[in-house]
Order: C-alpha cells, then structure tokens, then sequence
C-alpha cells in the first residue's frame, strides 16, 4: 500500500501571468494538514492561488500538487476538494437544492445519491426550510450558506473557503467560526482566504501572508509577531503632551526619525526594531505621566502590516 | 468526466430553460416559416410549386430557425457560466467544464430539434406538398443532422471565444454557412450547410429541380447519402471533442483582478 504523502499543498517557484499582470509571482511553499488562514489584501493574488490549487488556472510557470498530484493533469483529486469561491452568486431562478443537486451529480455522484447529499449539506448549514426556493430570494447570508453546502456536500478533504465571512451577520459569523472549528478538529484541512486578519485568527493562529501576488510571510501569530519585532516599524502617538516623548526618543540609538505634527499632538515615530519600541515606549509612557490618546503601529492595521513585510521580503530593511 | 454529470448539468438547464424569454423564442421561432408559407400561399397566385415549397421550407426551417435556435442556446454555454459566475464552481470538479459543455448541447440541440420538428409537421400540414409522408421524414432527419452538427460548431466557438461568443458565431454562420457554401469551389465542401443542402437534394427534390443542377458541380454529390451523413457525424464529433480539449486546457478569465 502507498504511503500518503504527507504534504496537502506544494507549490514549486509557482508564478501565474495574466498577460502582463502578475497574479501570483514565484511561489514556493508547502502546506501539512491543517488549518490555514491566507491573509491578504484585495488584489494581493488569493483568488489566482485558489484557481491554481483547484486547476481552474494554469501556471504559467512552476509547478502544483495537491495531495500528491498536479490537479490539471489528473482532476481526480478535485473529488477530495472543496471550494467555496468568493464571487457572488448569480442565479435568480434556481433553487439551491438543484443547484446543489447538479454539482454533486457533476462531481461523479448519481441523481439519488446527489441528492440526498446535497439536502444533508443543506440542512448542516442552516438552509432546511428555504433549500426549495429560487437562490435570487435568498439574503446575502443564506447565498454564502448555500456556497458552504456545496463546498462540503461531497466530504472533501480539503476545503478552500474564500472571504466566506462576507455578508454574514454575527450570529452568521459566530456558526461559520463553530462549523470551521468542527471541520479542522475532524482531521481536515481548511484554507480560509480573507482580507480580515481577526476573522482568520477566530478560526487558527497558522498563517500564510499573500500581497502582490507574492508570500510574504508564513507561520503562527506569535511567529509574525516575532518577525514585525525584528523589523523596522512606524509609529503613530496621539495625545496633549506625546511632545515630551521627544527628548528620551532623540537619546535612542534604535530611533531612526521623528516627526512632530504642527499642533504638537502627533508625534510620528520611526524605529529600526519594533520590539526596542514598544518595551521602551510603554516605560516612559508610564514613568513620565504622559497621556496617550490613540497609538496606531503594524500590529493594529493589517496595511502597515503588509507594508513592512513587504519592505523586508525587498530587502529595504534588515 | 463521468456519465451523471453532463446528466445533472442537462436536467437543471432544462428546468432553468422553460423561462417565459425561451418559451417565447421558441414559439416565435417555431411559427415564423408557418407563418412565412401561409403569406406565400396566400398572396401568390398560382402558389408555388411543392418543390419550391420544400425549398422554401428547408431554408427556413433548417437554416434560418434551427441554426438561429442554437446560435442563442448552445453557442454561450460556457460565457454563461463565467457570466453568471457558477463558472468556477463547476470548472473545480473533475470533468466539470465538459459536463457544462456536454450537458448544455444536449438540451440546446434538443430545443432546437423540437421547433425544428413542429415548424416540419406545421408545413406539411399548410402546404399543399406531393408526398407529405417524404417531406416530413427527410426534413426530420436534416433537422437532427442540422442540429446535432451546427449545435457542436458553435458550442466549439462558445468553448473557444470567452467574450462576445454569439458575435463570432453569428460572423461564422453569415461567412462560412452563408457565403462560402454558395461558392462554386472545393472550399464550400467543408461547410456544413452544403452537406445538408446535397442530402436534401438525394431525400427530397427531384433531379432535374434547378438546385440539383447547381449541386452537382460539386464533386462530392454523386456521393451516396450515408457519406454524408457520416462526415456529418465526423463533424459533430471533431467539433465537440476540440470544444472538450480546450476546456480541459482551462485558463477562462472569470476574476482576473484578483
């Protein structure tokens, strides 16, 4: 008996052109089983990734398995996958137990097996009563519901679920946290693209981050954070007297500038290690009384983020 | 591919199809040589002979209803999916581009097969025809030809151009089955309509109508009807596994800003 190999996703130096236009630029990494989030802006390349994983695209360069195999040349392992795009979806007159019906069917299962799969599916993610009526009736959250069901009516193996948190309104939120939970705890393995970094991290703490067609950075929250801590940050204070920081900043070898806005109530900082900042930034804070009325850094905004870690993928900082 | 998927792909578009819009073109397209026939006989004194009737006939009803049927219903069967973004969904399953594809044809040439067999038997039944028994049958048989033939042409241009599909069909239709199968050369061999044109000259008209005559300066006419019909066949396969290999390639654009 074959081995199973031990990898779900490999990417080999993966690059995808829309003509001119990087979708995604030399990607190489591999994916254990497990529970993913793949972060990224919009536009960063997550929907190209998808479309490679699943063999709706081709590389243009590079090479991709999943479980094992290049999903262009044997579809087969598509049977293990499912996907729940983010696109919306557009169909007024079809009711989602058709629709479900037909994918299902169209995934090798016969017309009663379809069926009873997709009313199972259905009926797991909360759409029993309205799986009869047109789809173009349905509020935003039943459609991603709907676009849940067929993901998982077949009992894939891995599941690729894009930006499904769209839509949904907490309680929406809340189930789709409780299901995503119960998927990764059955052995499974989950990639969970979104633009929300908070939305991921309720679901794992394993991280792939995607801007601009390229990875930025993989590994656990505490993983990123230990890179953000080596790098080079910014720093925004806001407060009455942030202006009395200055003195103590100007003393710092790790500071690299500083900007104090016209009305003295912004002081912007620049520092060449972001750990040295903020372990001595929260101590004179405190030993100097000084009032603090909104800090803005990385950590807090998933843009600057990305702005560094791009920096550092450049090779502008150390 | 498996077997249940060009079959559960078929099953939905065919409850989907029997949208007021369909069933309205259908109707309209069905009538329309009914219609046509019954102002000829109607206005024109003495009416036409059968044989231009039967002519009249084929023209409308293989050329103008059958092939415009499936121009509007097999040749988007791909863009529509990308359009109505359930592209994706099927193109992540295993031989689900070819289902679409396959499924799609199936109900797009049997619309078209059905419109096409009512406006025969609405003929027959409004023309005063010679042997109406003849008519029908050989009509019924290039309906199918017709069907099955232009259904996979332009289901392989659907496959083929993801944007504005139905424009280069229709620029496919005017060029290749309008203006070249007239052309007096060994090019308008290729061309469909001049397959059917031949069969319907062996089925149906009699060998001194003027047609006939023209046919005849192409090679191939003395060739037996089952040729034909085979290189009709040979077409339909051809086009439709050239339409199932570029699917199989990929690569449709469906979200390319992201």
């Amino acid at each position: 008996m074959s081995q199973a190999p031990s990898a779900v996703i490999e990417l080999n130096h993966v690059t995808r052109l829309y003509n001119t236009v990087i979708g995604v630029n030399d990607l190489h990494l591999t994916i254990p089983q497990g529970s993913y989030g793949l972060v990224g802006p919009n536009g960063a390349g997550k929907s190209t990734l998808i479309g490679l994983l699943t063999g709706a695209l081709q590389p243009t360069r590079g090479e991709v398995r999943v479980f094992g195999v290049n999903p262009l040349k044997e579809p087969r392992v598509l049977r293990r996958i499912g996907i729940c795009p983010a696109s919306e979806l557009l169909l007024p007159r079809t009711p989602a137990i058709d629709w479900v019906t037909e994918l299902m069917m169209v995934g090798g299962f016969s017309l009663a097996e379809a069926r009873a799969r997709s009313i199972e599916a259905l009926r797991y993610t909360g759409m029993a009563d309205a799986m009869h009526l047109p789809i173009g009736s349905y509020s935003l959250g039943m459609r991603q519901r709907v676009k849940l069901a067929q993901a998982i009516a077949h009992d894939p193996d891995l599941l690729i679920l894009d930006e499904p948190f769209n839509g949904l309104d907490p309680v929406g939120r809340f189930e789709m946290n409780q299901f995503l939970r119960q998927w990764t705890g059955r052995g499974k393995t989950l990639i969970l693209a979104s633009h929300v970094l908070a939305e991921v991290e309720m679901v794992t703490d394993a991280f792939l981050l995607i801007y601009g067609g390229r990875l930025l950075a993989q590994g656990t929250t505490e993983e990123l954070r230990r890179i953000v801590a080596d790098l080079p940050q910014q720093m925004t204070l806001s407060g009455p007297d942030v202006a009395r920081l200055s003195g103590r900043l100007a003393a710092a070898p790790w500071v690299e500038s500083m900007q104090l806005s016209a009305d003295r109530q912004s002081l912007r900082i620049e520092a060449r290690h972001a750990d040295e900042l903020l372990t001595q930034l929260n101590r004179w804070i405190i030993e100097d009384h000084i009032t603090v009325t909104k800090m803005v850094g990385a950590e807090g905004d998933l843009s600057s983020l990305f702005d560094i870690l791009t920096r550092r993928h450049r090779g502008y900082a150390r | 591919m498996n077997l249940w998927g060009p079959i559960g792909v078929a099953i939905l578009e065919l409850k989907r199809s029997f949208s007021p819009f369909r069933i309205g073109t259908w109707v309209l397209m069905t009538a329309f040589p009914l219609l046509l026939i019954q102002l000829l006989l109607m206005r024109i004194s003495p009416p036409p002979s059968a044989e231009a009737l039967e002519a009249i006939a084929f023209f409308l009803i293989i050329r103008v209803v059958t092939v415009m049927g499936l121009l509007l219903w097999a040749t988007p069967a791909i863009s529509s999916e990308i359009e109505g973004r359930t592209w994706l969904y099927m193109a992540t399953r295993p031989g689900g581009g070819q289902s679409v594809l396959l499924g799609k044809y199936l109900v797009a040439i049997g619309w078209a097969i059905s419109s096409g067999f009512l406006a025969v038997l609405g003929v027959a039944w409004l023309a005063p025809l010679e042997d109406k028994g003849v008519f029908c049958l050989s009509m019924m048989g290039l309906v199918v030809l017709a069907s099955m033939t232009f259904g996979a042409t332009l289901s392989l241009i659907g496959a083929l151009v993801q944007r504005r599909a139905m424009v280069v069909g229709m620029i496919y239709l005017v060029v290749v089955e309008g203006v070249l199968s007239a052309v007096p050369a060994t090019l308008s061999e290729l061309t469909v309509t001049l397959r059917l044109q031949i069969l319907e000259s062996q089925w149906l008209l009699s060998p001194d109508s003027p047609l006939v005559e023209s046919l005849k300066t192409h090679s191939t006419f003395s060739l037996p009807s089952i040729v034909h019909v085979m290189i009709l066949l040979a077409y339909t396969a051809v086009a439709l596994g050239l339409a199932l290999w570029r699917i199989r390639v990929g690569g449709y654009l469906t979200d390319p800003e992201d």
